[in-house]
């Protein structure tokens, strides 16, 4: 039955995406919820949200503003609490709440931007997808307002999608991608993002770490012809999770697409085993190689394991392979077990 | 220089007392939900009830915590989920699948009940849950009871950790009338055998008091409709006994928990006249003056601020610690509840310049460093607010009741304050989400 599950418990969903991309680039995120998913956000999503300076706040919707349409007081929450603070942005980030009545958050930034003189724009995430869907999203609606073909990030390359849902286990890409990149590498998600972004024609080279970031890049690309990639670093984890690979001839690997393909590439350096790889996430074919699948549900997991001698897959999805007699290495994702094999 | 916006409990006294709990400030806020707010959500007290499956009929983002604490805390196999998306909300669809999915949970023959739990989406589209789960119930053959998880109506009487406890205790049923046997409704761990309450009651000719963390099978549960009345120690677990007092003429008292002993010999007062059998609870406070005096001897002039993210009144447990040589910088509550003003008022008598801070309050992020300090925190909420002091959470998984409850509190701070653990320490997998 399609969209039931048994063995595989929902992933990050879209709006945790959406805060993700937005969380350390300097502005004023507002979840428009009630504060349940707020709190999946912060407990479970976000693992840099302790101890954090960044100012992301749930909108605190009640029934009855929902009810009645109250977006008036959502503007005077949001505008009360800009200025408190300097924020480069505001983000509006939708919920099931706000969906399904049908809010139009981007006319809400609009009428606060006019009131703060603060950029604000609305992404209409619903809580119904996976938070790909929403980083995707969000880097949209950031790319639309700010980007921009200013000079001052010329020779420099820009890192699409670095961080916590996209990473492999405990790999902090910023930090890696710093390592490979040198002070070259500026973030559309830091703090100085609105810089990157308005001044992206700039860039040398725009890298994507997910499948999530595709848009923006290709909108770059094509704008200011900015040559643009998608790969995940060959990071210790990846590394460390080819080695236990060695000796399957074949293998399943279930992560985002690019992670995915990550242990692919590495796999293919040492051996000659064959790599399939599969996600729940965005999945685009011009990254993907025949063979490789976008699962609709777990039994298309189960099945596409069983073809396999060896999967690596987050721990906590290592249930849905019942019937999986092969061997099972642990390839953790954010996105799908939170923090509890970090 | 700027600080957390915050009341007086003198202001607060003055304040008209409500019926029902009210926001510390009028005007609307955004909120922030900090890495503070601690324990027992909506999905943790459903899967309190043993032999039961949880149906999350939910867009993906309302069962996500699941995901994460179903492992932590081994009811992963006991979620099952209906993820809703756009197309299934705007016709309606998935309300058809639901049969479906508790027909393969009771097809499984493992669970001897279902829960199903929607979320916002539904209250606001009105579904009529409970007809639906009686629908579904008679259809497939299993007993289904019903909730929401549905914050957008967390202020009010009826929030979802309420309703959560009332979809619990709707599955009482009534039987052979057990006189000696009494629940305890509002915790999340069984009351020990050995415990104070437990031995005061057997005098009084209780044998077993029953919590739903103790059933061990679903029949258990049911039983607990037998009994002859409730015990109400949290104001959530209220409409549970309005409940059942309505539904099976079981009587109720609510007994909040206290921690000062002159409060607790009233509260024992009132369930001396509640049981009709005189109980001898004096007996039982010498621990606790023990106790209180022994942390005043050690501690006298400390400074522990009081969180919410705890089981009582953090007005009753200021003037408590107060009693007891300690210093209060400052209190933590969102929702003030009627409850609260009695302590409230007392408390403006001695220290009416005390304030009062809400925890989601933006100003409280924006400018916490600028907080009054103190040595300990009590409760996690008030923990994160303050890196540099000693942080002591609450352990949700222990029910104390009377002066016991007043002992445990002294060795819980005593305890948090010789062996500091990391506030993010504690933390980890008891965040609450709803």
């Amino acid at each position: 039955m399609k969209g039931f599950y048994r063995y595989l418990p929902p992933f990050a969903p879209d709006y945790s995406g959406a805060v993700s991309a937005l969380f350390n680039a300097g502005g004023l995120v507002v979840l428009c919820d009630p504060g349940g998913c707020s709190g999946n956000v912060a407990g479970y999503d976000e693992p840099r949200f302790y101890g954090s300076h960044s100012a992301f706040f749930s909108a605190a919707i009640r029934e009855i503003d929902s009810i009645l349409g109250r977006d008036d007081k959502l503007e005077q929450k949001v505008i009360a609490a800009a200025k408190m603070g300097h924020y480069d942005f505001i983000a509006l980030i939708g919920t099931p709440v706000v969906s399904v009545i049908g809010t139009d958050l981007t006319a809400i930034a609009r009428r606060i931007e006019a009131q703060t003189g603060i950029p604000s724009f609305g992404v209409a995430t619903t809580g119904m997808e996976d938070y790909s869907v929403g980083e995707e999203a969000a880097l949209l609606a950031f790319a639309k307002k700010f980007g921009g073909n200013g000079q001052e990030v010329t020779g420099r390359i820009g890192v699409i999608g670095a961080t916590p849902l996209n990473a492999v286990g405990n790999d902090d890409l910023v930090s890696i991608m710093r390592e490979t990149l040198g002070d070259k590498v500026v973030f559309f998600s830091e703090r100085d993002a609105i810089k990157v972004m308005s001044n992206a024609g700039s860039l040398t080279k725009i890298i994507s770490v997910s499948a999530s970031g595709m848009a923006v890049g290709k909108l770059f690309e094509q704008r200011f012809k900015v040559p643009f990639e998608v790969k995940y670093p060959q990071s210790d984890a990846i590394v460390q999770a080819a080695k236990q690979l060695m000796g399957a001839k074949k293998i399943l690997v279930v992560h985002h697409q690019t992670a995915a393909n990550a242990l692919r590439q590495a796999m293919e350096k040492e051996c000659d085993a064959k790599v399939q790889v599969g996600t729940f996430f965005r999945f685009d074919q011009s990254l993907a190689r025949q063979g490789d699948m976008a699962f609709g549900g777990e039994d298309e997991l189960s099945t596409a394991a069983n073809d396999c001698d060896a999967v690596a897959i987050d721990p906590m999805y290592v249930k849905a392979l019942p019937d999986f007699k092969g061997t099972i290495i642990p390839f953790v994702h954010q996105a799908m077990s939170g923090d509890l094999y970090q | 220089m700027n600080s957390p916006q915050c009341q007086t409990v003198s202001e607060l006294a003055h304040k008209k007392i409500s019926k029902s709990a009210t926001r510390l400030f009028e005007s609307c806020y955004l909120h922030y939900n900090g890495p503070g707010s601690s324990g027992y959500g909506v999905k943790r007290t459903a899967m309190l009830m043993p032999e039961t499956a949880m149906l999350m009929v939910a867009p993906m983002g309302c069962g996500r915590s699941g995901a994460v604490i179903g492992e932590k805390y081994g009811f992963a196999d006991r979620m099952f989920y209906l993820n809703l998306d756009e197309y299934s909300v705007a016709t309606g669809s998935y309300l058809k699948k639901m049969a479906q999915a508790v027909k393969y949970i009771a097809y499984l023959q493992t669970f001897k009940a279902v829960l199903i739990c929607m979320t916002c989406i539904d209250a606001l589209a009105g579904t009529d849950l409970v007809g639906l789960g009686a629908a579904i119930s008679r259809d497939v053959g299993i007993p289904v009871t019903t909730t929401f998880m549905d914050p957008i109506v967390r202020d009010g009487n009826f929030g979802p950790m309420v309703q959560v406890r009332q979809a619990i205790t709707a599955c009482f049923k009534q039987g052979t009338p057990r006189h000696d046997w009494v629940n305890l409704l509002g915790c999340f761990a069984d009351i020990g055998k050995d415990s104070e309450l437990a031995e005061l009651l057997r005098d009084a000719g209780i044998t077993e008091i029953l919590t739903v963390a103790g059933c061990k099978t679903f029949a258990q549960l049911q039983q607990m409709g037998c009994s002859s009345g409730n015990l109400i120690i949290h104001h959530q677990a209220l409409a549970c006994g309005q409940d059942l007092q309505k539904r099976l003429g079981m009587p109720y008292l609510e007994l909040l928990p206290q921690y000062d002993e002159s409060r607790i010999a009233k509260q024992y007062e009132r369930l001396t006249e509640f049981m009709k059998v005189p109980l001898h609870y004096q007996r039982y406070a010498l621990p606790a003056q023990t106790a209180k005096k022994e942390f005043t001897k050690r501690y006298a002039g400390i400074r522990i601020a009081i969180g919410e993210a705890l089981s009582g009144n953090p007005f009753e447990i200021a003037l408590t610690l107060m009693s007891a040589g300690v210093t209060v910088p400052f209190v933590m509550r969102d929702m003030v509840q009627p409850d609260d003003y009695e302590a409230i008022c007392q408390l403006a008598a001695i220290a009416p310049d005390l304030p009062v801070y809400s925890g989601v309050h933006p100003s409280m992020w924006t400018w916490a460093d600028s907080l009054p300090q103190a040595d300990v925190a009590l409760g996690l909420d008030a923990g994160y607010f303050l890196p540099q002091a000693i942080s002591v959470g609450w352990p949700w998984d222990e029910t104390y009741f009377g002066y016991e409850a007043a002992t445990h509190l002294y060795s819980l701070l005593t305890k948090g304050i010789s062996e500091p653990v990391a506030h993010q320490a504690q933390m980890s997998g008891s965040y609450l989400t709803v």
